[in-house]
């Protein structure tokens, strides 16, 4: 299969792109034009793409806080919303913070509904802890109404893999918190 | 070409052995981690990056990570050595090169004295930590066939050794914090490379590609140089990394979906063995007709030549072959291998002849050992 890009050479990265629809295309790139494309093997869905299908399929939905504003920076790293948008890449721990509210659907879309960590934690370092008792409770009610949802429509696949997220955040807690 | 050991054993993920290997060559995971108090790639300062460097480099030669470890400054080794490292998959292309994450200038060759290193446990190089890669370390292990319950386990305890020395950027929200956000939370990708020529065969590939998309996996070629094929081998991995613990994601890649693709796989295997035995006997006897004869062989040919011998030892469509010879070879036609194996730098067209003689003798060999 040639790249789909510049056609001349063989594809040998093949990303797979979801788009604003949910649907799935696939993108066959060569290394050279892959490289350029700045298609990262490790990144499995492309950030960048997901962030303009979300703009694209939603706008003028995006939150806009206070210290959210666009143009707005980390003011640890001096990153702007626009750099990330580009490179889909954070400057510093800190962006984490600055961007919650842009970055929070994001991330839902990218993890399959997850908004909060769930699973091992460093055992030192300040701030340490895993999910916290209630914000686990929070999730796993959550997860229980998707499940009693799923149930009802007969899609058994979504009900099992619910169940078995349901039953790993209890395990963690059942564990005392660190998971490892 | 003194920079790197010899690396006479075959790498973990050629070896063809553990769970499933009839369809499974290896299992990976791999850690995002970054360290607290200093930006992430695309905010570094070259400062920053030889800081990263030395504290991880410390903490892993500290010992405790891994019992004999192999450290590498890759602005010290060669271009061609480099390459060595990535065929053996213990770096990433991107680490490789140097390139810079999220950097639009500088220009070609402007990643090369971008500090950066890996340490590669030895001596069966399961366990390999790329420093300076997107994020500040990258941990992964490596195991043969489908093993990553034991991969989780090894690459867990690198992790706790490495963290009683290294403060990492966590929160309590979401987790391990990563410079791109799909790895953020566990911070944990889950990858099995599995063998799929019984489905490219019946054609059901594209199905399966699809069907494990809408189970939330990405599926990915093996990386070759430029080729046509790359030796039927797929990389399939977890998307999500947040709000999963690593015990969901294990147990969704490694008991759901991979038994599920390999019996897809095994189903193919046996409609070509009982159904369309001469298609299947043709295809590997062409290959085998391919590497005893060929005098030119492309590094995307000589794989597919080695995937369906692969598949006629598996079936037993030709008697006697040795396995791991076979395996061995699918890295030893990769280019940067062969120059290696030759000890010298050759052009394409160079490679493409050296190759084909490589494939000869060793095919020959392999074919008739038994
Ligand atoms: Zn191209
Ligand atoms: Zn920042």
């Amino acid at each position: 299969m040639m790249c789909s890009r510049c056609g001349e050479r063989e594809a040998t990265i093949h990303e797979v792109v979801i788009d604003s629809d949910g649907e799935r295309a696939e993108e066959h790139l060569c290394e050279v034009c892959a490289q350029e494309a700045g298609v990262n093997s490790n990144v499995q869905v492309p950030i960048a793409q997901l962030i303009s299908s979300f703009v694209v399929a939603e706008p003028g939905s995006e939150p806009e806080p206070a210290r959210a504003r666009p143009g707005g920076s980390c003011s640890s790293c001096g990153l702007t919303y626009g750099d990330f948008r580009k490179t889909g890449l954070l400057g510093c721990e800190s962006c984490y913070d600055a961007f919650a509210d842009r970055l929070t659907p994001l991330l839902q879309r990218a993890h399959e509904g997850g908004t909060h960590h769930v699973g091992r934690s460093p055992a030192r370092g300040a701030g340490v802890k895993t999910i916290g008792a209630s914000e686990a409770a929070a999730r796993v009610a959550q997860l229980r109404r998707q499940l009693a949802e799923a149930v009802r429509n007969e899609r058994y696949e979504r009900a099992a893999q619910l169940q078995r997220e349901i039953d790993g955040i209890e395990t963690i807690r059942g564990d005392g918190g660190t998971g490892s | 070409m003194g920079g790197l050991p010899a690396f006479e054993s075959d790498t973990e993920w050629l070896r063809g052995e553990g769970a499933a290997c009839d369809v499974v060559m290896s299992s990976r995971v791999r850690l995002a981690r970054n360290l607290a108090g200093i930006p992430f790639a695309p905010k570094m300062s070259d400062d920053d990056r030889e800081e990263v460097l030395e504290r991880s480099r410390a903490q892993i030669l500290a010992g405790g990570v891994h019992p004999k470890v192999m450290w590498i400054d890759l602005r010290q080794i060669s271009p061609l050595e480099r390459s060595v490292l990535v065929e053996r998959q213990l770096i990433s292309g991107q680490l490789a090169s140097g390139k810079a994450f999220g950097h639009s200038g500088g220009g070609r060759g402007a990643g090369e004295k971008r500090a950066r290193g890996v340490a590669v446990g030895l001596p069966d190089e399961r366990l390999s930590i790329m420093v300076n890669e997107e994020d500040h370390l990258r941990i992964q292990v490596i195991r043969s066939g489908l093993g990553l319950a034991q991969a989780l386990e090894e690459v867990v305890r690198a992790d706790d050794a490495l963290e009683a020395g290294l403060d990492y950027a966590f929160g309590a929200r979401f987790g391990y914090l990563t410079c791109c956000p799909t790895n953020v939370g566990t911070g944990a990708r889950f990858s099995v490379m599995m063998h799929l020529p019984g489905l490219r065969l019946t054609g059901e590939i594209e199905k399966v590609k699809r069907a494990a998309d809408d189970m939330g996996l990405a599926v990915r070629g093996f990386h070759g140089e430029g080729s046509e094929t790359t030796g039927d081998l797929y990389q399939l991995s977890n998307q999500t990394t947040l709000g999963k613990s690593e015990r969901v994601l294990l147990s969704e890649i490694e008991r759901e979906i991979v038994p599920r693709v390999a019996d897809y796989e095994r189903h193919a295997r046996r409609v070509l063995t009982e159904r369309r035995r001469e298609v299947l006997e043709d295809q590997v006897h062409r290959a085998i007709g391919t590497g005893l004869h060929a005098r030119l062989l492309a590094t995307g040919e000589a794989m597919a030549v080695l995937s369906a011998v692969r598949l006629g030892a598996v079936l037993g469509v030709v008697e006697g072959i040795d396995q791991s010879a076979v395996n061995a070879l699918m890295l030893a036609v990769q280019p940067a291998h062969l120059q290696r194996v030759l000890g010298r730098e050759l052009n394409q067209q160079e490679r493409k002849g050296e190759r084909a003689t490589l494939v000869r003798e060793r095919l020959a060999r392999a074919l008739g050992a038994g």
